[in-house]
């Protein structure tokens, strides 16, 4: 299944969604995509006004451009996500989740989308944390894997 | 097909340098402070990394990046000495990640272990508080 | 023209689509973007130093930035702040570090807010300025005019010349910008017909305005050069502060600057030129309105109390039908005079002045400092007295002939 991660940047998430069997949606193909286009016309990362004004779609004209834009390039993957894991303490993202207004709408269209999603923390510096978090992806993504109802699905 | 570059990242020392050179992979490969950068065509790509899955275990933690390698949009060099942006981020996990992988480990061995929710209430009980500061007066 | 580097804070740029734009302005006077080198473990010490604990980790990072640079470990000439317009947390973020690194270096710094229409043009101006002030420093450290030099401020209402020697201005010439190089040429006869000088005694020219290029090129003039930069020394020199700090504030026909000088160098400034209700344009009308010229609306203001007069907006269009309504239903000429004024000073202290630091003393230069309804509001609304130095209006014209006599 297509699992939407917050960050969409992390490592980890990314990781462990592939390494338990379903595909990550992840900013790095987005970005991929935008910068080795051909037509590169607005470096570096190739986000147009044009990119701003398709982010109309998700959030009005007098909400900040870099709220619009961000949207723009993440909003997407959440569409196409069958299920959603977030990091709620991804205090140290920055860049394309460097914005807080963006990341709490980012939340809030995922919870719309009712899909099955799974809330956690980064594991401070225990093994207890870890596990916990470790053990929760794991068990989420099985379940999701066996097709049981999950989060608010 | 066309062609991706991914991060591979060691959370302790791994051969994984040597181990793809051997194996003759038809990647690009850089060398890294946290693994090592491979880029290549989509399936040459995906040989390699469930190679390293296989090998390496539960010790590599791989994933994409948007940037081709050595871009200067993303070089530190060029930028004035600024990391990208995204560098914080991965320091912060790579930190994490003997702890992931312990955990990965524990979960390979079937060790019994209860997931706590993350949506319990944190706040100490008034009750237990009250008590507390009754037990500090007496 | 050496290269000099800017560093540049912004918390979306990349993701607004005007990334390029900043980069293409910053290009166009050889200067490069560059983003200072901060360690992980000092974004959030930076937060707790800079005192100001906001949520979107970009921000966080500006003030670690912020303080990287302030501390000498990143090779940056000048700074460039911009958030995003309309983003609460980013606009307090943004005059935060701003005054953070305006009081811990002598870094000349910009702040903008930007939205995806933002384009290099607009930007030009105070990138212009900016490398100015980081690159030279000898130039603006002139504090006397020395031989017989002049100056011509091309701006879009009207075109100023200025004759000086010795120090002094001893020829003026002040006419409406129509065609640019036949009013800049009439301004600057005007101006030696004062004198009784030709234009073969004249050792040095300098342009400035929006018309600096075009005029600047046909006349074969020495400098040409931005109005921030020329203004800040014009301001300084005209009311004899150029030691110690001060703030520039000029209303011109058009639009409006806010300069935030030290020692005759702009340190931070703000321009606006997006609304024509903040500028003399919005003055020229109220005084056609009201059947009287513009010399006497300033006088007429005086007499009058805004505060009897409903303004709805700041808007050349909406505000402006504001005052005819007022008059309409018998409101007094000096009421609506006085709102007419208020209503300009009012959204320059509203937009422009919140950009920098304010500091005393306070010099008004620009055609609108002539009419005295506004130096008052001025006045009312900083809180401090405002200085109108002697030929004002000629600001421009006088820096950039003040700046030219670094050139015989």
């Amino acid at each position: 299944m297509k699992v939407f991660i917050f960050p969409p940047t992390s490592l980890i998430l990314s990781d462990l969604v592939e390494r338990f069997g379903h595909e990550p949606l992840v900013m790095m193909r987005v970005i991929r995509d935008k910068v080795t286009d051909l037509s590169l016309d607005s470096p570096p990362l190739n986000v147009t006004p044009e990119d701003v004004k398709a982010g109309l779609k998700y959030a009005a004209v007098d909400t900040p451009p870099g709220v619009r834009g961000r949207l723009a390039l993440i909003g997407p993957l959440i569409e196409n996500a069958d299920a959603a894991i977030i990091v709620r303490n991804a205090d140290y993202s920055f860049g394309c989740v460097g914005c807080a207004r963006t990341n709490e709408y980012l939340r809030y269209m995922v919870k719309r989308r009712g899909i099955p999603t799974l809330e956690v923390e980064y594991p401070k510096e225990n093994e207890e944390d870890a596990k916990n978090f470790v053990y929760s992806i794991e068990k989420f993504l099985r379940d999701l894997k066996e097709g049981k109802k999950n989060g608010r699905d | 097909m066309s062609k991706v570059t991914k991060m591979v990242v060691v959370s302790s020392y791994a051969p994984i340098l040597s181990k793809i050179y051997k194996l003759q992979f038809d990647l690009t490969i850089k060398e890294t402070c946290f693994g090592v950068l491979i880029s290549g065509e989509e399936e040459e790509m995906r040989r390699a990394t469930d190679y390293m899955r296989n090998e390496f275990g539960n010790g590599v933690f791989i994933k994409e990046r948007g940037f081709p390698m050595g871009d200067v949009r993303r070089c530190r060099a060029d930028r004035g000495g600024g990391a990208r942006p995204g560098f914080y981020q991965l320091e912060r996990e790579i930190k994490m990640l003997p702890l992931i992988e312990d955990s990965l480990n524990n979960l390979d061995e079937e060790v019994d272990y209860k997931i706590h929710p993350y949506d319990q209430d944190k706040k100490m009980n008034a009750i237990k508080l009250q008590k507390m500061i009754e037990g500090m007066y007496k | 023209m050496e290269e000099i580097k800017i560093a540049l804070l912004s918390c979306g740029a990349e993701y607004s689509g005007i990334y390029r734009e900043i980069e293409t302005a910053a290009k166009k006077f050889n200067a490069k973007l560059i983003y200072p080198y901060v360690e992980t473990k000092n974004i959030d010490l930076a937060t707790e130093e800079l005192g100001l604990n906001v949520a979107s980790p970009d921000l966080r990072l500006m003030a670690a930035s912020a303080k990287s640079i302030v501390e000498g470990e990143v090779d940056a000439d000048a700074v460039f702040i911009c958030t995003c317009f309309r983003c609460a947390e980013g606009t307090l973020m943004r005059s935060t570090v701003r005054r953070y690194i305006h009081e811990h270096s002598e870094i000349p710094i910009i702040s903008y807010s930007f939205t995806e229409r933002t384009t290099a043009a607009t930007l030009y101006t105070r990138m212009e300025a900016l490398t100015t002030t980081a690159r030279r420093k000898d130039l603006l450290a002139r504090k006397k005019q020395e031989g017989i030099t002049a100056g011509i401020d091309s701006g879009s209402t009207t075109t100023k010349a200025t004759i000086m020697e010795e120090n002094a201005v001893i020829g003026r010439g002040w006419v409406p910008t129509t065609d640019v190089k036949k009013s800049a040429e009439t301004a600057f006869n005007d101006a030696l017909n004062e004198t009784g000088l030709n234009k073969g005694d004249i050792e040095a020219l300098g342009t400035t305005g929006y018309g600096r290029f075009l005029i600047g090129e046909e006349m074969h003039a020495d400098l040409i050069q931005e109005e921030i930069t020329v203004n800040a020394k014009g301001g300084v020199f005209l009311a004899e502060k150029q030691e110690g700090p001060a703030t520039i504030i000029d209303i011109g026909g058009m639009d409006n600057k806010a300069i935030s000088v030290q020692n005759g160098i702009p340190g931070g400034f703000t321009m606006g030129g997006i609304c024509a209700g903040a500028s003399g344009r919005f003055l020229e009308i109220s005084s056609r309105r009201l059947g009287i010229s513009i010399d006497e609306l300033g006088p007429l203001a005086l007499k009058g109390d805004y505060r009897n007069v409903e303004m709805n907006s700041y808007c050349i269009v909406f505000g402006i039908q504001s005052l005819v309504n007022a008059l309409a239903t018998g409101s007094v000429p000096a009421d609506v005079a006085s709102a007419a004024c208020h209503s300009v000073a009012e959204q320059v202290f509203e937009q422009q002045l919140q950009e920098i630091e304010i500091k005393e003393p306070v010099i008004m230069v620009g055609g609108c400092s002539l009419v005295e309804g506004i130096v008052k509001t001025m006045e009312d609304l900083l809180g401090v007295k405002v200085i109108v130095p002697r030929d004002s209006q000629y600001i421009g014209a006088v820096g950039a002939a003040l700046l030219s006599s670094g050139f015989i």
